[in-house]
């Protein structure tokens, strides 16, 4: 079967300019994210982690020009044709929008507190004069039904919800269009655990009944590894490594991918203790002024000399991983097994 | 009461009233904390553990207040200890506790340290406050706290004014301040979840290094069952208020007794589930606190409640060394010591 690719991003960066003093002069360059490329195929779930600062927020919203990349294109398949996000003018744009919507972090703060749920899921049917009237009541009440909700909750506001409840109205409104991509910014990350499991689960059904394509960030390992098919990892504007979930965290073949999943705690106390810990020192150097070669090399304990000096590209390790790090083939690291 | 005791807390009630009515935080919490020992105190937003923590220092906001229930703060001294709950959030004996016998690090670093003063001069602030020592002496041992707590080039870093450092950096130069005077107990509360996870393992290495340097005892409060599992010793789950279960960290993950831990553990993707499986979550969200049953405060939410639940359970003693508040679990084991 041909692989269905919904979503191609290739060499897609992202800079920006540090300006400094009276005259706002440029001192210097942010790159934020730096030649990024990767595939989406239709139905599959992408994660993306990396820690604070990475550049995982600016690529997807590179991806749907909230942000203009520097450089870079985004191909969009939608009913059997490639648009380019990238070049797209502002009229077209607004036009594509519609094919991919975002869900983001803090429910709270993308909810408008005044409008009731009924404008809030449909004003995107509205804008896009799909729908109004009874017609847009109708239609909300699905998607709320769909999210968990009941129909009847459309006309109450926002603050009546819980924070569980209002990351599903987040995502009914995502869906209300019918997105061939739905980009999902931290979705989990501020609600507790036992609401968190409910969203997931929420996401999993969905991502079946629809076939949705699913971009993930996330920065907690547990929870991409649940979710996801296949993860990228960043580290300072790049990805390090890409491949299949079970693949890189079982076996890992970037230092750094191990390192990050050495860090987080197994929620078990007797593996937990047993465990061999693998400790960064220092923090991301940055991004202003990465070292040159590999980014990662001042903290990488298998550095060798070339790591200095080049910057390694991706390349394919042979078992559905790509990871860009010199010493992939020789160096036996250490991944997270159940 | 366990001979090495360093805090017990007894019955503890907290409470604020507010214009729309009274808001019960801390609803009937009892817990240890032994000498060298790390206990944990894990529950989900809203459950009290923060304000716990807050009002073993006297520093509840107002209106917050203890309604009743003890702090007793070393038992041993003059036979019945300090009782913290009594002493008024001013008085001189709070203070002098306060910063030098227990001391406190938050989850914000930047909103605790000021921006106007390097951060050298602040920690030399809380050794002023507590001893008698020259400046130059001061100086010194702030230097020597910040190398104590791994921040590279501490001679000139101690110069350095909070903005010029980064989160995980913060983060150490506040648990240098709090270890400062050698407290006893420190009270960590959410230490790690402004930061990233691999600065998150090297603080969790660091006050696991600061326990075996000093004998320092830790209450870390947290939402996170991984850092429990790393780093506590003993664990009290909280919810709605009160401690549900309380045990040895490797008794609460293998044998879980409270339905809600055993929901909280479920609920973490990973360990006990396959990839895209399900995950089993807890229906139903925390009791609002102008409703709150009078019966088990999780019964609304138990999947094996039954007929006794409209009483509240009182956290009752099931082995040795584990206790929970759940009729279910007292009935289906034999009861050891009715406590």
């Amino acid at each position: 079967m041909p692989r269905d690719i919904i979503l191609k991003v290739d060499n897609l960066s992202k800079e920006f300019p540090v300006r400094s003093g009276l005259l706002r002069r440029q001192v210097g360059t942010v790159k934020a994210v730096q030649q990024v490329s990767f595939e989406l195929e239709r139905g599959e779930t992408l994660g993306i982690v990396g820690e604070s600062g990475c550049g995982k927020t600016t690529l997807v919203r590179s991806i749907v020009r909230l942000i203009e990349p520097t450089q870079g294109s985004v191909k969009l398949k939608v009913n059997g044709s490639e648009i380019d996000l990238v070049s797209l003018s502002r009229r077209e744009l607004r036009k594509s929008r519609r094919h991919v919507q975002m869900v983001f972090q803090d429910p709270v703060a993308s909810l408008n507190p005044r409008i009731p749920v009924l404008e809030v899921v449909g004003e995107p049917l509205i804008v896009n004069r799909i729908c109004k009237g009874e017609e847009l009541k109708r239609r909300v009440g699905e998607l709320l039904e769909m999210v968990g909700l009941r129909a009847i909750d459309m006309h109450r506001y926002p603050h009546a919800f819980s924070g569980g409840q209002r990351q599903r109205i987040g995502i009914a409104r995502a869906l209300a269009l019918r997105p061939e991509l739905v980009i999902a910014d931290e979705p989990v990350s501020a609600l507790d655990v036992s609401v968190r499991a409910q969203i997931l689960n929420l996401l999993s059904d969905l991502k079946e009944q629809l076939r949705l394509s699913l971009v993930f960030i996330g920065h907690d390992l547990s929870v991409i590894r649940h979710i996801c098919d296949r993860v990228a990892v960043m580290y300072l504007g790049r990805i390090v490594e890409i491949g299949k979930t079970e693949a890189i965290f079982s076996q890992p073949s970037h230092p750094y991918t191990e390192a990050l999943l050495s860090a987080v705690p197994i929620p078990d106390p007797e593996q937990q203790r047993k465990r061999q810990r693998i400790r960064l020192s220092g923090e991301p150097p940055s991004p202003v002024d990465p070292p040159p070669g590999c980014a990662f090399h001042p903290r990488c304990r298998y550095k060798v000399d070339s790591c200095a000096v080049q910057q390694p590209e991706l390349v394919d390790t042979g078992s559905e991983v790509k990871t860009a790090c010199f010493r992939a083939d020789e160096i036996e690291l250490k991944g997270v097994t159940e | 009461m366990k001979p090495d005791s360093l805090l017990t807390i007894e019955d503890l009630h907290i409470e604020f009233p507010t214009d729309d009515g009274l808001v019960i935080a801390v609803d009937g919490l009892s817990l240890e904390v032994g000498r060298g020992q790390i206990v944990g105190l894990v529950g989900e937003s809203g459950c009290g553990k923060t304000v716990t923590g807050y009002s073993i220092l006297g520093l509840l906001q107002s209106p917050g207040r203890i309604k009743s229930g003890k702090l007793i703060y070393r038992p041993e001294l003059e036979g019945k200890g300090i009782n913290l709950s009594e002493l008024s959030p001013k008085s001189e004996q709070i203070r002098r506790i306060r910063g030098k016998e227990i001391s406190m690090i938050f989850q914000e670093p930047m909103s605790s340290l000021t921006p106007v003063y390097t951060i050298g001069c602040q920690i030399e602030e809380a050794i002023h406050t507590h001893e008698k020592v020259s400046r130059a002496e001061a100086r010194k041992r702030a230097i020597n706290l910040l190398r104590r707590v791994g921040i590279p080039g501490a001679e000139s870093r101690v110069n350095d004014y909070p903005h010029q450092l980064s989160g995980g950096m913060r983060q150490r130069a506040m648990i240098a301040m709090a270890l400062s005077c050698n407290p006893r107990l420190l009270i960590a509360d959410e230490p790690t979840t402004a930061l990233d996870v691999t600065v998150q393992a090297q603080i969790m290495d660091l006050l696991r290094e600061q326990r075996e340097h000093s004998d320092l005892s830790i209450l870390i409060i947290t939402h996170d069952m991984g850092i429990i599992a790393d780093i506590a010793d003993e664990v009290v789950v909280m919810y709605a208020g009160v401690a549900v279960e309380s045990a040895p960290v490797e008794t609460i993950f293998a044998n879980p007794l409270h339905p809600y831990t055993r929901g909280l553990l479920a609920s973490i993707p990973g360990t006990r589930h396959k990839q895209g499986e399900r995950l089993t979550s807890i229906e139903g969200v925390v009791p609002d606190w102008r409703n709150r049953p009078s019966g088990c405060l999780f019964a609304p939410r138990c999947p094996e409640r039954f007929e006794k639940c409209d009483e509240r359970p009182p956290l009752t003693r099931i082995a040795t060394d584990h206790a929970a508040a759940c009729w279910k679990a007292v009935e289906q084991t034999e009861v050891v010591d009715a406590s």
